[in-house]
């Protein structure tokens, strides 16, 4: 083939472009960190990117709400234990009252503190998290028990406070106060049962022991099932962290460089291209006119 | 036996056509790196010769009479020149279409940290943070934002398109414009080397350079009539020049190939990611909730014609504040949507790369014809250095050879007579 240095000259030029090129390619790569730039450099690596992006903002917000669950199921749990704890004085009081050697000095002041024990319930009845009340279903902006005769008709609700934490995963976070100290109508209803106690002290009628088993019963058997959750959605909150270090390891493996890789592959086509430099340099310059006379 | 004085007829012939050998090499040497120029070559012949009585044959002998000069042409392959315009035609198609499809992925954004598809992310989790504490004033006001922000990311990549498209749209009458020069051009130079003749190698060499020009804007054939004209029609037959005269391209004549196709491909592929994009929006915006009017809207997020969709339409609920909160639609999925839009995605790349590849396989052929046609048509300044010492070679020697007549006549004339 007859060549010609106009040949010689395009074809240096060319593959000096294209080597260059190359060289930026591999540059933005390494200086960004990332492979992919967009669409073309690997269409289906985008789209699964895209995908597992998505899919980490969703987690991102999903770890989010495990945590705002779990502070209303820690603050729902806190508060029945304390309630636990006040009627577990309440049946102190009562087994105390029982006893027919006491006074009615000491009945009354028994009743005294069984009223204040009373007005605790119903406080704990009405605590808050992050300003919202705790037993008063979705209505959380109003207090379930807002005076002391309250729970004589049912004024609360008893929707279900759910947060989503995973993909269709939806988990109750409340106790409603049915369940807690249930209804106006029910026999038991610890309200109820609490007044009928310190009532009782003092017109000498006899202590419902038996209620107010029940009644510790119920919020020990609603605590108990929260505790439950509790643990569910800590698991839930413990899989989206794992799955969290999945995808985050599965993104960085399509769209993140392997630096050893790249920086050998950046200094092979720098050196590639300094060759194409120094080649072209040395083809281009000579021609017979350097040779005769 | 010739005339004395033949020799000097001889040596004259002999000198100009080293004279013009030499500036035939100039002129090559000049235009090494001149676009299009062939290299040119001056085709010598024996002139008629003589002839004079020999004793050693019956018929006579044939006394040559020196060089004519023949003809000047150019070294060219036309199947190689035929060769090249087709491969330009395809690869000038594919150069559009890959530049279009490369303006498309930088209006979709994508993977990036600002595009649609985090607007999208954002305003799931601005629902589901309402959804955590559905009073809350700040979670509300959030969603809107979040609203306001998608709207706004999906118009821009709207208009990114509209924009690409109207470029086009001028592209394509500029590029028509541009055609119909080159062959009005073409004509003239036809209607030139007519008048000419055949061999007017540099008027030969700049029709040559517009038609390449031309070939990369349509498909075209030429047709070399004997008188040097050059017919040139669409592939399909359509005549665009006919000797000096001149059938414009308009927006009707059937282009199947070249720029003008690429740019016609790249309108209809930019259509089609527009409509792709407009459909996956309005998918978006229905999922999440979406009426006609914002009378109608309550607690519905977006504001949208659904039968006649249109991006640059949609706007976020502006009756949305703390007495008519956001409602999401419970029974829409945006997952589908962002489905979709990664859909989008994948395919804009695949194609992008599909149209990048070809594209740098055309241009490898069509390198590869060109070095070939360098090959034959272009000037080697080695060579032509060689030749020029060559031709001074011959030049000094026809020279000397009229001074060795002049010395014979000098003999003959001076040195015989006057004694």
């Amino acid at each position: 083939m007859r060549v010609t240095q106009q040949m010689l000259h395009q074809n240096s030029v060319r593959h000096m472009n294209q080597n260059l090129s190359r060289l930026e390619k591999t540059n933005n790569q390494v200086s960004s960190g990332k492979l992919l730039h967009k669409p073309s450099d690997d269409p289906n690596g985008v789209s699964k990117a895209m995908n597992l992006k998505s899919a980490l903002a969703a987690n991102g917000q999903y770890e989010r709400n495990t945590g705002e669950a779990t502070l209303w199921l820690d603050e729902t749990d806190q508060t029945i234990n304390d309630m636990v704890n006040v009627m577990q004085r309440v049946r102190e009081l009562a087994v105390q009252g029982s006893n027919d050697t006491l006074s009615d000095h000491d009945r009354s002041a028994i009743a005294t503190e069984v009223e204040e024990l009373t007005e605790q319930v119903r406080t704990f009845a009405n605590s808050k998290v992050n300003g919202n009340y705790l037993f008063n279903g979705q209505k959380t902006k109003e207090s379930p028990y807002p005076d002391k005769d309250s729970y004589k008709i049912d004024s609360f609700d008893t929707g279900a406070k759910s947060f989503t934490i995973g993909d269709g995963v939806v988990v109750q976070v409340n106790a409603t106060a049915d369940k807690l100290f249930g209804n106006a109508t029910d026999a038991t209803n610890l309200f109820q049962t609490l007044n009928n106690f310190s009532e009782g002290l003092r017109s000498g009628t006899p202590i419902p022991l038996d209620q107010i088993d029940q009644g510790m019963e119920r919020l020990l058997s609603t605590g108990a099932e929260i505790g439950a959750r509790h643990n569910r959605v800590e698991a839930v909150g413990n899989r989206i962290k794992d799955s969290n270090i999945e995808l985050q390891s599965m993104l960085s493996s399509i769209e993140d460089i392997d630096y050893a890789e790249a920086i050998i592959r950046l200094k092979s086509e720098e050196s590639i291209y300094q060759a194409t430099l120094a080649a072209s340099s040395k083809i281009i310059q000579p021609s017979l006119m350097d040779f005769l006379r | 036996m010739g005339s004395t004085f033949q020799g000097l007829e001889l040596g004259k012939r002999g000198l100009m056509a080293g004279q013009t050998s030499i500036a035939t090499t100039g002129h090559n040497i000049a235009n090494a790196n001149t676009k299009g120029y062939s290299r040119q070559q001056v085709n010598t012949t024996t002139s008629p010769s003589l002839d004079v009585w020999t004793s050693g044959a019956v018929n006579p002998g044939q006394l040559g009479t020196g060089v004519s000069i023949e003809s000047i042409t150019r070294v060219r392959d036309r199947f190689l020149d035929q060769q090249y315009r087709d491969q330009s035609a395809t690869s000038g198609e594919w150069s559009v279409k890959q530049q279009t499809l490369d303006r498309l992925e930088t209006a979709i954004n994508e993977p990036s940290e600002t595009g649609l598809r985090f607007s999208m992310d954002q305003l799931s989790g601005a629902w589901q943070d309402l959804a955590n504490d559905p009073d809350s004033l700040s979670a509300q006001a959030v969603v809107k934002e979040r609203a306001d922000a998608f709207v706004e990311t999906a118009q821009s990549m709207d208009r990114s398109m509209t924009n690409v498209k109207d470029d086009l749209n001028q592209q394509l009458t500029a590029t028509m414009d541009e055609a119909n020069g080159y062959l009005k051009q073409i004509a003239e130079l036809n209607t030139s080397i007519q008048r000419n003749g055949s061999q007017s190698n540099d008027l030969l060499d700049k029709r040559d350079v517009l038609v390449e020009k031309l070939s990369e804007l349509v498909p075209i054939k030429v047709n070399a009539q004997t008188n040097g004209v050059y017919n040139i029609t669409l592939r399909d037959g359509t005549s665009l020049v006919d000797g000096s005269n001149v059938s414009n391209i308009d927006a009707n004549t059937p282009i199947t190939g070249g720029k003008l196709a690429g740019i016609n491909e790249s309108l209809t592929l930019v259509a089609n990611y527009q409509n792709k994009l407009n459909a996956t929006v309005k998918e978006f915006a229905v999922a999440n909730g979406m009426s006609a009017s914002t009378a109608t809207a309550g607690g519905n997020l977006f504001i949208g014609d659904e039968a006649n969709f249109s991006i640059a339409a949609l706007e976020v609920n502006s009756s949305i504040n703390k007495d008519n909160p956001p409602i999401l639609n419970q029974a829409g999925d945006s997952k589908i949507a962002q489905g979709s839009f990664q859909a989008l995605v994948g395919e804009l790349g695949a194609e992008s790369q599909a149209a990048s590849n070809s594209l740098a396989n055309h241009e490898a052929a069509l390198m590869a014809t060109d070095n070939h046609r360098q090959s034959v048509t272009g000037v080697s300044v080695d060579e032509e250095m060689a030749n020029l010492i060559k031709y001074q070679h011959s030049y000094s020697a026809a020279a000397r050879f009229i001074s060795t007549t002049d010395q014979m006549l000098d003999t003959i004339i001076n040195r015989m007579a006057a004694r």
